[in-house]
């Protein structure tokens, strides 16, 4: 390959890397911002921690490119309940990215919270998982709500070890759903939106439900 | 080797299938489930508008998969295989064979009077590119009576 190619080839990864960074680190929008104080959004604030089996913590979005530990689905009205990968997950820096801590803006109405595993195994379980895995969470989201915290969601994962030069990490490869907890923590919470999303007033806590009844239940499209 | 498709991979191949007419789209008698139970002619025949009621349902079919509640409607889903398509690719001295699946989306409904009873009861497919909730939506609207203003108009 020429050094021409090879130095294109860096610099365009070297680009994917910021940009990649860029798009997850962020605050709202100018139009975000307006919709989350008029109350036809919500941040939705929460945080994911993980260990391996054999007790390992490691981090549920850890920053670098290969970072695919866990992800998140969600099941709406639209989607009759049927999990979908979110694929705008923010955070607010790449610190509490690293711990856990990333947050969502969405309408108010219900909505049915899944983990899933990393995208790059276990595609055809994923797949299943979305329409009838269980257990998934639930929450409502109230009209006129602009801060939420849901809640703190500890994960158990099988796990793998990568090397990559010299590099070795360890990462959740297929995650126990069925021992994930949920905790509060409020008190880091509401630290953490006074420090970057004060502006919205205080947050309020309402902690994702287990759901693990086969139906889906839907007052109607509140979100649309 | 076979696999699923999504609704996007299936018209993503449907384009390929018209670019490359080497390739065949050939339907299949519908008797495969591919995703949850399906409702037979016999259980069907049981549903009776006005007599059948929620628990009757619940206990001859199961929990619905999805709750209305605003509308009461009870929705049961499965996934039924109508397609196949043989594929082929090859580059170089390297290629690949298989063959794509297409599933189509069936949804039992069945909507509630005020006393529980059945009130009416449809089995609908979902268009390809139709959210789950247009499909309720569009069910519980093609039923509803106009209201005094939409008949003056």
């Amino acid at each position: 390959m020429p050094t021409n190619s090879i130095l294109r080839s860096v610099l365009l990864l070297c680009l994917i890397a910021f940009c990649t960074s860029c798009v997850f680190n962020r605050l709202p929008s100018r139009n975000g911002r307006k919709k989350i104080l008029t109350g036809q959004r919500a941040i939705v604030l929460i945080r994911i921690t993980a260990e391996l089996l054999d007790g390992t913590p490691v981090s549920a979005f850890p920053s670098n490119l290969m970072a695919d530990n866990v992800n998140i689905g969600l099941g709406t009205f639209d989607t009759g309940g049927e999990l979908e990968l979110v694929d705008s997950l923010r955070s607010l820096s790449v610190e509490l990215r690293e711990k856990g801590w990333i947050y969502l803006i969405l309408e108010p109405g219900r909505y049915y919270f899944g983990i899933m595993g990393p995208q790059m195994t276990g595609y055809d379980l994923r797949k299943q998982q979305a329409k009838y895995g269980q257990p998934r969470w639930r929450i409502d989201i109230p009209v006129d709500t602009h801060v939420v915290y849901i809640g703190t969601l500890h994960l158990y994962c099988r796990g793998m070890t990568t090397v990559f030069i010299n590099k070795i990490t360890k990462r959740c490869i297929e995650i126990d759903e069925h021992r994930t907890i949920i905790q509060n923590e409020t008190v880091s919470a509401q630290k953490l939106a006074d420090e970057y999303f004060g502006d919205y007033g205080a947050p309020q806590t309402l902690l994702l439900q287990r759901h693990d009844s086969p139906t889906i239940i839907f007052q109607g499209p509140s979100h649309k | 080797m076979i696999f699923s498709v999504s609704k996007l991979g299936a018209c993503t191949l449907l384009v390929l299938m018209l670019v490359f007419t080497g390739c065949l789209y050939i339907p299949v008698k519908e008797n495969k489930v591919v995703s949850g139970e399906k409702i037979s002619d016999d259980q069907l025949s049981l549903i009776q508008p006005g007599v059948t009621t929620k628990t009757d349902i619940i206990t001859e079919l199961g929990e619905p998969d999805v709750f209305w509640e605003d509308e009461c409607v009870f929705a049961y889903n499965w996934e039924m295989r109508s397609a196949i398509m043989p594929w082929a690719f090859g580059y170089g001295y390297d290629g690949a064979v298989g063959i794509a699946e297409f599933d189509k989306d069936y949804v039992l409904l069945i909507q509630f009077d005020q006393n529980d009873c059945v009130k009416r009861f449809e089995v609908t497919t979902r268009r390809i590119f139709e959210s789950y909730g247009d499909h309720l939506i569009e069910w519980v609207e093609k039923w509803k009576e106009p209201t005094s203003v939409e008949v003056q108009k």
